[in-house]
């Protein structure tokens, strides 16, 4: 017979009113002192709170950014939950609209089974994966202990006309600065256009205005595109780009951009 | 916000107190500042202020308040309708429905004892003087048939409660990239300053790391959050009483950084402490005498601690003024600001 472990599961929900505490779950938190486990599942979608509030129930925005929050959180793994009570603190402190609900007993063997066997069973739906949270595959490529000395992380820009912060998470320096941003754009396409719009202005802005140490910047966008946007839709957005001079590198071809910061950046 | 001039000082009456003024904002006349420095060139705007007994008290005439120099809100709740929800925080926060709102009050009664709820104002106002974002704030009354329990068991005692109000939003996870696209990257580096200045050991002083203090609000922008900084129950003293200590040079010259996650590094420009640096040096013994002289005495700090912490404040806001930068530039700018 095989030997369990005691665990503790608890229930990730969006939860809009704390007085009338109506809630959707949208996860599912897994804790196994035993086992020095703890991970959550998390529903891709919003589905079920469509199902339960409507569509106007809820914010994407903010919903997305506490889903991220709660995977940062449970993500910085077990060290950050040594004890049940330092998973039963994150439990008891949440007042916004993502909370968690009171821990419950289980029986752990397998604990990335288990969690996929709760999430199945008490949320369902697609789960949602570490490339929908983060760039993945341009932290693998850019992040590579050989482009170390190559690819820097700097300080945010303020782009100049309309003095608004720029954000890129890497960049490197080959007689021009080059400003790496990873960008998702919705699979609406409206917002997708207005997101590029946006970008492709301030990439613009940069490369007439903006010099660091001398150097020209510009700015190179990876975009990633949700598997619903259509084609032409993801083809106006790079037309976008390609009308204001800013430079796009897809995915497959981040391996061409690591080669030609190996042979160019200095 | 609509915006009138202050009229002309009135003369006092000491039978009724203050002159009460409408409950709107209104903008402050160089002249009519009362002759402090901090708003002597420009106007500013003002409004109402509640007082510790957690009514309505009208902006008085005097120098005294003018340090605020920025609009605070005329949220003031004064009755407390329904708990919504107890949670299980270190003051046994309460979130509650009240004739504003709902919204998060700690109150007396609380494990952490009462000195915890002075930290948390004058902590607050602190942060609102020096522009970072925080909770509308206020002090409200619980009154003896409130009945308001604590997630660990006890109650809420009656007498004045620190009150925030609930807004949308979220905890911070921990994570840089939560923090790049929020409204306010440049207050990244003024909470650190701040925590510094008031030896705030609640957000990030290792091994505490608590990401829950850091709040990202939905604010402004359809798709933007503003960072906001909330929970200050352990500025001063961590958590422990106010006492005459807290003026010791050795809390005043104190060379640790407080509230530097490590995810914040990325984000704190130097520019940007420099910005609150220069701030910072301009705040005034006047001005943390204003702090301090809104505080309950049902808090119970005698009056020796006020005093020391009026010292400690000011002392301690000339001493990171001066020395923050070269504390924060071998962590955060090694190779210069750009890289």
């Amino acid at each position: 017979m095989a030997k369990f472990a005691n665990g503790h599961y608890s229930l990730v929900q969006y939860c809009p009113s704390a007085s009338r505490l109506e809630a959707a779950n949208i996860g599912v938190l897994l804790y196994c002192q035993e086992l020095r486990y703890v991970d959550v599942r998390l529903a891709r979608g919003n589905s079920r709170i469509v199902h339960f509030f409507g569509r106007e129930g809820f914010d994407s925005f903010v919903l997305e950014g506490a889903k991220k929050a709660v995977e940062h959180r449970v993500r910085l793994g077990f060290d950050a939950f040594k004890t049940y009570e330092d998973m039963e603190l994150l439990i008891q402190t949440r007042a916004n609209a993502v909370v968690l609900s009171a821990a419950r007993s289980i029986k752990v063997d397998d604990p990335v089974k288990t969690l996929d066997e709760l999430f199945g069973e008490l949320v369902g739906g697609a789960v949602r994966t570490r490339a929908d949270r983060r760039f993945r595959e341009v932290d693998e490529i850019l992040g590579r202990p050989s482009l170390k000395a190559l690819v820097h992380r700097p300080q945010p820009v303020i782009v100049p006309v309309v003095n608004r912060r720029l954000t890129a998470p890497y960049a490197f320096r080959n007689g021009r600065f080059n400003l790496i941003r990873p960008e998702r754009f919705s699979a609406h396409p409206g917002a997708a256009t207005g997101a590029a719009m946006r970008l492709a202005m301030e990439g613009d802005l940069l490369d007439k205005y903006l010099q660091v140490d001398g150097i020209k910047a510009q700015l190179i966008i990876v975009p990633f595109f949700p598997a619903e946007s259509q084609q032409n839709d993801r083809a106006s957005v790079l037309r976008l780009f390609g009308e204001y001079h800013v430079r796009t590198v897809d995915v497959p071809r981040l391996e061409e951009l690591a080669d030609e910061i190996q042979r160019t950046a200095h | 916000m609509p915006f009138r001039t202050l009229p002309a000082r009135p003369e006092p009456d000491a039978a009724r107190g203050p002159t009460p003024l409408p409950s709107e904002s209104w903008l402050i006349l160089p002249e009519q500042c009362g002759g402090c420095s901090c708003h002597s060139r420009s106007p500013f705007v003002s409004t109402i202020l509640p007082n510790l007994d957690g009514r309505r008290r009208f902006l008085q005439y005097s120098a005294q308040f003018h340090w605020l120099g920025v609009p605070i809100s005329h949220w003031q709740p004064t009755t407390f309708l329904r708990v919504n929800k107890s949670l299980g925080t270190s003051t046994q926060a309460v979130l509650v429905k009240t004739d504003e709102g709902p919204a998060i009050i700690k109150a007396l009664g609380n494990p952490e004892g009462p000195h915890v709820l002075a930290c948390e104002w004058v902590g607050t106002q602190l942060a609102k003087w020096l522009g970072l974002p925080t909770f509308d704030t206020a002090i409200m009354t619980i009154a003896e048939d409130d009945e308001i329990p604590f997630l660990e068991g006890g109650c809420a005692a009656p007498g004045p409660a620190f009150a925030a109000r609930y807004e949308q939003g979220f905890d911070w996870g921990g994570g840089t990239d939560e923090l790049r696209g929020i409204t306010n990257v440049p207050d990244v580096a003024k909470l650190v300053v701040f925590d510094t200045w008031t030896r705030n050991c609640d957000r990030y002083f290792p091994p505490r790391c608590n990401f829950s203090n850091v709040f990202l609000a939905h604010r402004e922008a359809a798709r933007s959050m503003t960072l906001v900084a909330m929970d200050h129950t352990h500025c001063f003293t961590c958590g422990r009483d106010l006492t005459a200590r807290i003026a010791h040079v050795d809390c005043i010259r104190e060379e640790k950084l407080y509230g530097l996650f490590p995810a914040f590094v990325p984000l704190v420009a130097q520019s940007d402490v420099a910005n609150a640096v220069s701030t910072l040096s301009h705040f005034s013994r006047e001005e943390a005498s204003a702090a301090l002289g809104q505080l309950s005495r049902d808090w119970l700090v005698p009056a020796s601690a006020v005093e020391a912490l009026e010292e400690f404040i000011f002392q301690r806001a000339v001493f990171v003024a001066e020395h923050i930068v070269e504390w924060l530039a071998p962590r955060c700018w090694p190779q210069g600001q750009l890289f």
